[in-house]
């Protein structure tokens, strides 16, 4: 097919060609993108992973009055830690708060991201900038602004005592409840965010065949659209969950000390009590019960008749 | 065909569906909505109804206090560096993830969406723990590098999703025409995913301006940001300059959001 | 001297291999084309071409040079995309006024260059719209003219037409065959429609997972296909499997089908005796001999079960007694009016238009 003068006169393999061949290989060889990746991976690594692990080495340091730390091994924080039945209550005081407003998450957020996804247009701009805008805005106003809500002489006193519902104003602040509201609110909007961005991912028209089979709006809601969209609601609710655990303002701002989380107790164990080890032992139960505890929640969701 | 209940052909299901979402919706803005108008009070405390008459004293005196107006610019100054950072490293990372298919991409996608899982209170005393000792505590360095351990993951989410929806054919084309990747990259695929850009800039921004939790470990009263003043405010003394401080930073936020609904669908962001 | 050629070529992903040692020489000015199904892998080897793809072994010789892992910008290939790829944020004239700006063209050359070739795909005037104001078929020739403008040592098209409606495919092919003989440029064009690629090519290759099965001019590949698949896909065939039964005839040998129909064929397509083999003839060469059944060797008798219109044509379904079917494409021109459904008639073809390949 070929000439023999065409093979001859090429030569053999290729050649180094002029200038440009090393940067063309850099671009076009077959790692071209992890130089680019390079970047946020060293990021990532250096100042997320990295910085773990630091923390978990000073938990295993040992305390010291007056210093921060003595770079001495020793599991004297955790023994401190698992020995004491009051640490074990505020962990699981942490995992249950987180737990409750997940799952209201779940009840309340899941029908409004349905709606969302539904809307069209102009309506779906809008309710989307809704869950939007507190997103964005500052935690502590939101709370500062649930606080003045709940008080004494706050606006849902006043509503109910018009109402005729109470004599006399309660304190709704301070307490369990309180927290909880307070908590939904922060966690809420990513919640809904991640899932509409899920639903999304979607197929609209698998509602319309559920219709055209004969199945009502309700049951193709439950045998279609949920099903499907599991895998993203896993991911919602383990982010919900994530940051559910790693609740700070909120206890402190809407709750009494009998509300205060492991994240409370640990930045008073390092920033009032500077016993590091102690603080970042606290951290790290945190975050290691939180990872055992989402990897379940995501076995559940998966094994729980999902399309996997 | 299993037999199944008999489900109820009751559209109304619908009308509850809409109940619980326009409550869900009034819960959400609820806060807002009173910070606002407290604001505007003339009393010398948060109350609510606001004692009239409404006016705008507090934003004056936010405008003249050393304390907060200093803690704003501070959060500029961070919110600004961290847009810069995130938009660096998560712009770049998309380029490389979405150039082409490769080994252990799922597993590079969750690795650089990991810090984002972490609350940020944890971030903050890793942060605070293994850089402290290295004197970087209470610098504006640490704090813009842990907020763009949020950021920088949120832009190239965004990112990824932008230029995975251009045409592959857009690049081949500027290429094959003798565009350089680089030239490519500016003839072509950075004017295509404009609107992403600036989309993840503009939240970047704001991630950073409105981040609380970091910042209360990793400032010093030199830099402390807009949030951490606030709380300490609040924990001290009640007065309604914090309202108006809220609302500021609020109207702030409605303006960003404007202009990303502008540019870009809110569909086009996708997680996974 | 051939202007591109592509030697012993392999590409893997992955450990697939998708073009297996593949050779071919496009010459100066050819209008080749490359046909083939759906993953055959004619679209990696046009991007190996460009310069988008390199190949995992082989050789690329473009004008005398190996251009092996040469980056497609440094190339003077140009390609056309399936989906244009015309840049959305850009005006016509930026689109195509590109390729000469990467090559640092002097502004006043590319005002008048950009006009030429504007004018030479019949869009005068279109400097200033937006792609998305475009047709299809105004945007098809944008994407062309972008290609053309670099005076491209070869121009490469990657089924440029699938997008569009039949009529304005019929016309961009007449179109294309005209621009590309006026200026003489060396072209390789990619399609799975083996009626696109008979009609426009010079010469043409047939590829079947990955591999070269046929190459040749498209009288030669139609009329003499060297294996089943080629002749099945660049055209209908009426396709029979048997085995060799008899060799004695001078000038035909015998293929016992598995109906039982003995089809006579060309001496020289023979291997022996005994051997699996499938004869085909295709339907436009298949006759009514109707009482004139001694005029051809290969004669069998049956009824018409159905027909279907083809415009200019017929096509007959026919149900022989011995129980195959045959399809007959019959120009209505012939006879006063067409067969009907349930007539008895006797179909027969000449010995040399039959196909006969070894069953593999």
């Amino acid at each position: 097919m070929v000439p023999a003068e065409t093979i001859a006169r090429s030569g053999g393999e290729a050649r180094t060609l002029q200038g440009g061949w090393i940067r063309a290989r850099l671009w076009t060889g077959r790692h071209a993108q992890w130089w680019l990746l390079l970047p946020m991976l060293a990021f990532v690594i250096g100042f997320f992973l990295l910085p773990l692990l630091g923390m978990l080495t000073i938990s295993f340091y040992q305390s010291a009055p007056g210093r921060v730390y003595v770079p001495q091994f020793s599991a004297d924080s955790y023994v401190r830690f698992l020995a004491d039945p009051w640490y074990w209550g505020l962990l699981w005081r942490t995992i249950w708060l987180a737990l409750v407003v997940t799952a209201i998450c779940l009840a309340v957020g899941y029908p409004l991201s349905y709606w969302i996804w539904r809307a069209r247009g102009a309506s779906k701009a809008l309710l989307m900038g809704t869950v939007l805008v507190p997103l964005f805005t500052n935690l502590i106003a939101r709370l500062y602004g649930w606080q003045i809500i709940l008080s004494k002489s706050g606006p849902l006193n006043f509503a109910l005592g018009e109402l005729g519902v109470l004599d006399k104003p309660v304190l709704f602040n301070y307490n369990f409840g309180a927290v909880v509201v307070g908590l939904t609110h922060i966690a809420l909007p990513y919640f809904v965010l991640i899932l509409v961005s899920v639903l999304e991912g979607l197929d609209r028209s698998l509602i319309e065949v559920a219709r055209n089979l004969g199945a009502g709006r309700l049951r193709s809601l439950v045998e279609v659209v949920l099903p499907l969209s599991a895998p993203g609601l896993a991911t919602a609710t383990a982010i919900t969950f994530a940051w559910g655990m790693g609740a700070y303002a909120e206890p402190l701002i809407l709750g009494s000390p009998r509300e205060w989380t492991m994240s409370v107790e640990a930045e008073r164990q390092i920033l009032a009590g500077f016993d590091w080890p102690f603080g970042a032992t606290i951290a790290f139960v945190l975050v290691a019960s939180m990872l055992v505890l989402i990897f379940l929640l995501i076995k559940a969701f998966t094994r729980k008749g999902a399309v996997r | 065909m299993k037999v199944s209940l008999v489900w109820p052909r009751w559209d109304g299901y619908v009308f509850c569906l809409r109940l619980v979402g326009g409550l869900t919706l009034a819960f959400l803005l609820a806060p807002i909505v009173i910070v606002f108008i407290t604001s505007f009070t003339a009393g010398h405390y948060i109350a609510f109804p606001p004692k009239l008459p409404l006016g705008l004293t507090w934003y004056e005196e936010f405008f003249a206090s050393e304390r907060y107006f200093g803690a704003f610019l501070n959060s500029l100054l961070v919110g600004a560096l961290t847009m810069l950072l995130s938009l660096a490293l998560g712009l770049t990372a998309a380029l490389g993830y979405t150039h082409r298919r490769f080994k252990g991409r799922t597993a590079v996608y969750y690795l650089i969406l990991s810090p984002f899982l972490m609350p940020a209170i944890i971030l903050g005393i890793s942060l605070l723990l293994s850089l402290g000792s290295f004197g970087l505590q209470g610098s504006y360095l640490v704090l813009v590098l842990a907020h763009s351990l949020w950021a920088a993951p949120l832009v190239f989410l965004i990112m990824v999703a932008v230029l995975q929806g251009m045409d592959p054919a857009l690049r081949d084309a500027a290429m094959n025409l003798g565009a350089g990747p680089v030239r490519t990259f500016f003839e072509v695929t950075l004017p295509m995913a404009r609107a992403g850009v600036i989309s993840s800039a503009l939240l970047a921004f704001v991630v950073s301006f409105h981040e609380f939790a970091m910042a209360l470990f990793l400032t010093s009263p030199s830099t402390q940001t807009l949030p951490v003043v606030i709380w300490t405010s609040l924990r001290f003394e009640v007065r309604p300059v914090i309202a108006a401080v809220d609302s500021i930073m609020i109207g702030m936020v409605m303006l960003t959001l404007l202009v990303i609904a502008k540019l870009i669908g809110i569909e086009k962001i996708r997680i996974g | 001297m051939g202007q591109l050629a592509l030697i012993n070529v392999s590409k893997e992903f992955g450990g697939k291999a998708v073009v297996k040692d593949l050779s071919l020489e496009v010459e100066q000015g050819e209008f080749l084309f490359v046909l083939g199904p759906s993953g055959c892998g004619k679209t990696t080897l046009l991007r190996m071409m460009a310069g988008l793809d390199h190949p995992t072994r082989g050789r690329i010789v473009l004008n005398g040079r190996v251009v092996n892992g040469l980056p497609t910008y440094k190339r003077n290939t140009a390609m056309v995309f399936q989906s244009w790829g015309l840049f959305p944020h850009k005006t016509v004239y930026d689109n195509v006024a590109f390729g000469l700006r990467m090559r640092g063209v002097a502004r006043p050359d590319v005002k008048s260059r950009v006009e030429q070739t504007l004018h030479l795909v019949e869009l005068d005037g279109y400097q200033h719209r937006m792609p998305h104001q475009l047709s299809g078929g105004e945007q098809q020739r944008v994407a062309l003219a972008r290609a053309l403008i670099v005076e491209p040592d070869v121009l490469l098209l990657d089924e440029p037409f699938s997008n569009l409606d039949h009529r304005l495919r019929q016309q961009m092919r007449l179109e294309l065959c005209r621009i590309q003989k006026k200026l003489a440029v060396t072209s390789v064009f990619v399609t799975h429609d083996p009626q696109e690629a008979l009609s426009m090519a010079d010469r043409l290759v047939i590829m079947r997972q990955g591999r070269l099965e046929q190459a040749g001019t498209p009288f030669e590949v139609y009329q003499h296909p060297r294996s089943e698949f080629v002749a099945g896909f660049t055209g209908e065939l009426n396709l029979f499997f048997g085995t060799v039964s008899g060799a004695d005839h001078p000038r035909h040998a015998v293929v016992t089908t598995q109906e039982r129909l003995s089809i006579h064929i060309p001496k020289e397509s023979v291997l022996e005796e005994g051997q699996a083999v499938s004869v085909s003839v295709r339907p436009a060469q298949v006759e009514f001999l109707n009482g004139n059944a001694a005029s051809k060797p290969n004669a069998f008798g049956g009824a018409i079960y159905h027909r279907a219109y083809l415009g200019s044509a017929m096509r007959y379904y026919v149900q022989l007694d011995q129980g195959a079917t045959v399809f007959v494409d019959r120009a209505l021109e012939l006879d006063a009016a067409p067969l009907e459904v349930g007539a008895r008639v006797c179909v027969g073809w000449d010995v040399d238009r039959c196909l006969c390949f070894p069953k593999r």
